[in-house]
């Protein structure tokens, strides 16, 4: 746990493609950013332990998929206590729908939220990229003309 | 060499299926290399390895020609990276490959940016693995450090709590 006058902010992201551009992110972002990663946020322990390595704690909510009511509501569940514990002061995830729900609760709790949609978006955005565009207090997209196309989402890069 | 490679999230079974027919009947020609995650068909006319460590991964990423691959977006970004011709076959949500469709979305944008060639279908390709010993990929430039810049900016501006 980070301690009361830390800056605590989490980065998330789902296992393979996602937490691949988190990681790019990142790596960019030395030296960029005011404060340091202090959690890390993933849905399978084989990318756990990729974050792991910074030395941060790392928490794994597990996957959800619209296709699995129950596994959706124990990552809801799971994301609430977890934003509950954490109370981040911002959230910077790469996608997708499980972080977005962990991005719900902690706004909740107060927290800034930077989503970046998956640069695998390239026509539209993702499911929980269209929640999240109403949710986050920064939207990216990775594809110029998609930030033309969208009101509220901005494009300044990409990751790959 | 051809590396086929469908990443480690998700098997691709309809893919590396219709390779390795191609490879028993001399359709594909080449030696061919595959990773083919947790799928349930087991290639028997070319080695395999289910999962590959990075550095094992990305010496058979080096040493092949040509690749194949579903159209994932990190994979598509190392074969530009190794400057490999990449020839993507997209999975597909109706089969159970991933959640939905949008492979299908990444492999036509990429495609038509001149940085893969595409294989909507199976049987296309044999023609496609044609055209790619001869396809030069158009690198691609990206900005990952204006992404961060942006967002660190963003970050600036929040209040440090006990300011």
């Amino acid at each position: 746990m980070t301690t009361d006058n830390e800056f605590r902010l989490v980065a998330g992201a789902s296992a393979g493609g996602h937490a691949a551009e988190l990681n790019i992110l990142l790596e960019a972002a030395r030296g960029l950013w005011p404060t340091e990663v202090s959690v890390y946020i993933t849905t399978m322990q084989i990318t756990a332990a990729g974050f792991a390595r910074s030395g941060k704690p790392v928490y794994v909510v597990g996957e959800c998929d619209r296709r699995k009511p129950l596994q959706a509501l124990a990552v809801l569940l799971r994301t609430l206590w977890l934003a509950a514990r954490l109370r981040p002061h911002a959230v910077v995830t790469t996608g997708s729908m499980p972080i977005a729900l962990f991005c719900l609760w902690a706004k909740l709790f107060g927290a800034k939220i930077v989503w970046i949609d998956s640069v695998a978006q390239c026509d539209d955005m993702s499911t929980s990229g269209k929640l999240m565009r109403r949710v986050a207090d920064l939207c990216l997209v990775q594809w110029p003309d998609l930030a033309a196309r969208i009101p509220g989402v901005e494009y300044a890069g990409e990751v790959l | 060499m051809i590396f086929l490679t469908v990443g480690s999230m998700f098997p691709f079974d309809r893919l590396v299926q219709a390779v390795d027919e191609m490879v028993a009947q001399k359709l594909i020609t080449e030696t061919m290399v595959a990773q083919i995650g947790d799928g349930k068909y087991e290639p028997r006319h070319m080695t395999f390895d289910r999962y590959l460590a990075k550095p094992d991964y990305d010496q058979r990423l080096a040493e092949a020609t040509m690749l194949i691959a579903h159209a994932g977006a990190g994979t598509i970004a190392l074969a530009l990276q190794h400057r490999k011709p990449l020839l993507v076959v997209p999975r597909l949500g109706k089969f159970k490959e991933h959640v939905n469709d949008h492979q299908v979305v990444t492999a036509r944008k990429y495609g038509e940016l001149g940085h893969v060639l595409v294989a909507s279908e199976m049987s296309e390709i044999p023609a496609q693995l044609a055209a790619l010993k001869h396809f030069r990929p158009r690198s691609r430039e990206v900005r990952p450090q204006e992404l961060a810049r942006r967002i660190g900016v963003f970050l600036e501006t929040l209040q440090t709590p006990g300011n």
